[in-house]
């Protein structure tokens, strides 16, 4: 079988891919793909351990699918404010989302 | 499975993961990140097949390849400057991403290889769709009655607040 730890590593590259991402990137809509890759890295987290530690329970894959719900919700929130933030400033740039800055 | 063989697919859907995550982040296009990401999700559902975690490979699929991904495309769509040259990004901050990202993956890594977990040698379900099920009627059925009503507010909210100011 497959050690635990190579998920564990892979995931964490992943993880941290998504979070290079996330601080590289000016464009909104770019940041939020990158988000969905650091959800998607932790939920294989998590249905590795599931089948590792505790098999029987499934509680894992669980957690795995309430982390999807919540990405899913996640995902159309973020897009109606950034499709709000478009038509008010006409960028997608996070570097002008400044209007709050004093 | 064999042991050789879930190597073999694990190592494939490791380099599938990782090369389509960094064209997702590095990627100028981002209709093409979009497509990356696509790609990304369903080495993940992969690995989720390979891990005995049928129902939630099957969601993955239905709802990040068939729904998340969709609407991040909409969002591209609708906020692509009149020329398409706009659909660009820049990269910044180069130093501070690098660091941290050395730290958090060496710290990760070194954390991972040398625990010892007690992996239990029990076998999986088999029958995962109907477990779970059973287990969200049951054990879970307040976190599934409460994520139900966020993702409705959620829904309704993101409506409310993509809606044209002033609308009919």
């Amino acid at each position: 079988m497959i050690p635990l730890s190579y998920y564990l590593i892979l995931s964490g590259v992943l993880f941290a891919i998504g979070m290079a991402g996330v601080l590289l990137r000016r464009n909104a809509v770019a940041v939020l793909l990158s988000v969905e890759i650091m959800l998607n890295s932790a939920n294989l987290n998590l249905v590795a351990f599931s089948r590792y530690i505790a098999p029987e329970q499934a509680s894992g894959q669980m957690f795995a699918l309430f982390v999807m719900a919540i990405g899913a919700a996640e995902v159309a929130v973020g897009l109606a404010l950034i499709l709000m933030i478009y038509r008010n400033l006409q960028s997608v740039n996070l570097d002008q989302f400044n209007i709050f800055k004093w | 499975m064999n042991d050789i063989i879930s190597h073999v697919i694990f190592f494939a859907l490791a380099i599938l993961a990782v090369s389509s995550a960094v064209l997702v982040v590095t990627g100028r296009n981002l209709f093409h990140a979009a497509m990356f990401l696509g790609l990304y999700l369903l080495s993940i559902a992969g690995y989720y097949f390979l891990l005995k975690a049928d129902l939630v490979g099957m969601m993955q699929v239905f709802v990040y390849v068939g729904g998340v991904v969709v609407v991040l495309l909409f969002g591209i769509m609708l906020t692509a400057q009149l020329t398409n040259v706009r659909l660009t990004s820049a990269l910044e901050q180069r130093w501070v991403t690098i660091v941290s990202l050395v730290s958090l993956v060496g710290l990760l890594v070194f954390v991972a290889k040398d625990t010892v977990f007690k992996v239990s040698q029990l076998s999986p379900v088999e029958d995962t769709t109907s477990f779970i099920g059973k287990m969200f009627m049951t054990d879970y059925i307040l976190p599934f009655e409460v994520i139900s009503v966020l993702l409705l507010a959620a829904l309704i909210g993101a409506v409310i607040i993509a809606r044209e100011e002033g609308g009919k």
